[in-house]
């Protein structure tokens, strides 16, 4: 049996949890730079505010309703989460964690006799230690475990495949509500006469492979109770990208530096994490494109390295060089962007005869060395020396005005009792 | 393995982990700073680091931290008949109702002196 558990509201209560001020507060969690609002209560949604509002259009009746708003904190974040899968693996030994505040957990079919029961301790056991509110969803796929969790959220909590009446259940449920319908496919299938989950289950399967391509086919076998969709093998990335809109518009060519080396490093410890090696190094330039205020500009420049590299000055050096042919003087520009491709493994990487092997592996160690300064004693700790302007670094870190303490990662943060 | 063995062999000591003999649950496990100086009779001082574990069921005498009027507060639990007090020693007792919302049972007390 498969159960999926979801944190209600998650970055909502995680806020809440230290904040005892806020019991019945209603409260909104906004992105990166706050732009939209991602994640809010029953009680903020309860005044008609949903996920994707655009902050600044809301903002005047966003404080006029009382609604406490919050920067993204995905430091607190990140460790909450943690602390329920540590107690999801303690409950279960297989245990599937699918984004922050999701889990499909694996019971092997003898191992619970009662499932609602033990979906109850899950919960129970979840608000105790940790203070978050979980609902679960108990069924043969996670197709079905995931909506199940949905009606879950409306009827205490847990809710089983297994105890309702299948098909009733099916026919009141939107076709776009299951997981992996997306909006495309609901009008696609609309287009069919499919409405409700239960038209997709009785959909031909021949229909479904040549309509919704192979995923699409997957999700009416999950419907049918056959368990189709595996786990998320974490597949090695094709690209890895990094990037992030400044809060200011930036002009200054060595400021869009500091900023690029900053994402550059990022996404050469992601991929060093993958254990590849990037062969094609491109840097994308842009300002508003939503601006209609004067002359707008964007641009993007790629180059091939010589041999597949995950040696941080390399491809710096490339950035640097690309980032330096496409900028133009005189444009307000909001966003810097470094994209690595032409991914491989790093082990086997093709030999270049030209190329010294000793001089590579001295690099390699080089960059461990690196990797494990920045990992112990935090992001940023050793950089490349474009990095020279650290009175001007504010400017295009993301905007995070209403940022909640590190509650539980750094002691200086630690909520205080009275 | 190469060369004599150590004569230690079989005796070598752990050091000691104080976040093994403090932190017994970690993902239940959270700090929080006491700023009052009420629990002075309890040997609690001001400025103390809470390690509050969430696992565990207060009993009588436990030593509890909870919310009430929007603000953590410390203090004991204490049976009294069928009901519970929290007390802090200064006579103001709080009784345990819908108003009180129990975050965790503290189970040491950290006081840095130097």
């Amino acid at each position: 049996m498969i159960f999926h558990i979801d944190a209600n509201s998650f970055y909502a209560a995680c806020e809440r949890l230290f904040r005892p001020d806020l019991l019945h507060t209603p409260i909104a969690v906004l992105s990166n730079n706050d732009g939209i609002i991602v994640a809010l209560n029953q009680e903020c949604k309860d005044l008609g505010f949903k996920r994707g509002d655009v902050y600044f259009k809301e903002k005047a009746k966003l404080d006029k309703s009382g609604v406490v708003v919050f920067s993204s904190n995905y430091t607190l974040y990140a460790d909450i989460s943690a602390r329920l899968n540590l107690i999801y693996c303690r409950l279960c030994s297989d245990v599937e964690v699918y984004s922050i505040d999701e889990s499909f957990l694996y019971f092997p079919n003898w191992q619970t006799e009662d499932l609602v029961e033990a979906g109850r301790v899950i919960r129970s056991t979840v608000l105790q230690e940790v203070g978050i509110p979980v609902s679960v969803g108990i069924a043969p796929t996670k197709t079905l475990a995931k909506m199940c969790n949905k009606l879950a959220k409306k009827r205490g909590g847990v809710c089983c495949w297994d105890e309702l009446d299948k098909d009733a259940e099916l026919k009141n449920y939107p076709v776009g509500d299951l997981w992996g319908i997306g909006y495309a496919k609901t009008a696609l299938l609309a287009r069919h006469g499919v409405m409700t989950a239960f038209d997709l289950k009785n959909y031909p399967l021949h229909h479904a492979k040549k309509q919704l391509t192979i995923m699409g086919f997957r999700t009416v076998q999950e419907l049918n109770e056959i368990a189709a969709i595996d786990r998320v093998e974490r597949a090695k990335r094709q690209n890895i990208c990094s990037s992030r809109s400044f809060a200011d518009a930036v002009d200054d060519l060595s400021e869009l530096k500091v900023a690029l080396a900053d994402y550059t490093q990022e996404a050469v410890k992601r991929m060093r994490e993958d254990r590849s090696a990037c062969r094609y190094v491109s840097v994308y330039l842009m300002t508003n494109p939503y601006s209609e205020v004067g002359e707008q500009y964007c641009n993007c420049e790629s180059a091939e390295l010589p041999a597949p590299s995950s040696y941080l000055p390399d491809i710096l050096g490339t950035a640097i060089m690309l980032l330096e042919r496409i900028y133009r003087s005189g444009f307000r520009y909001r966003k810097v962007m470094i994209n690595l491709l032409g991914l491989e493994d790093d082990k086997v990487l093709q030999q270049d005869f030209f190329i010294d092997t000793t001089a590579k592996e001295r690099e390699n160690a080089f960059m461990d060395a690196f990797d494990s300064i920045n990992n112990r004693y935090g992001r940023g700790t050793v950089h490349l020396g474009v990095r020279d302007n650290p009175s001007k670094a504010d400017n295009w870190k993301m905007k995070r005005d209403y940022l909640s303490p590190e509650y539980t990662t750094n002691l200086r943060d630690i909520p205080v009792v009275v | 393995m190469t060369g004599f063995p150590s004569p230690a062999q079989g005796y070598e000591a752990k050091a000691i982990d104080l976040n093994r003999e403090i932190i017994k649950n970690a993902p239940a496990t959270f700090l929080m700073r006491y700023s009052s100086s009420d629990l002075l009779y309890l040997g609690i001082f001001p400025d103390s680091t809470l390690v509050i574990d969430r696992s565990i069921i207060p009993v009588d005498d436990s030593l509890v931290v909870f919310s009430h009027e929007g603000k953590f507060k410390c203090r004991k639990w204490v049976q009294k008949g069928s009901s519970v007090v929290l007390v802090n020693g200064q006579g103001n007792e709080i009784e345990l109702s819908e108003d009180v919302q129990v975050f965790g049972v503290v189970k040491t007390v950290i006081r840095n002196l130097a």
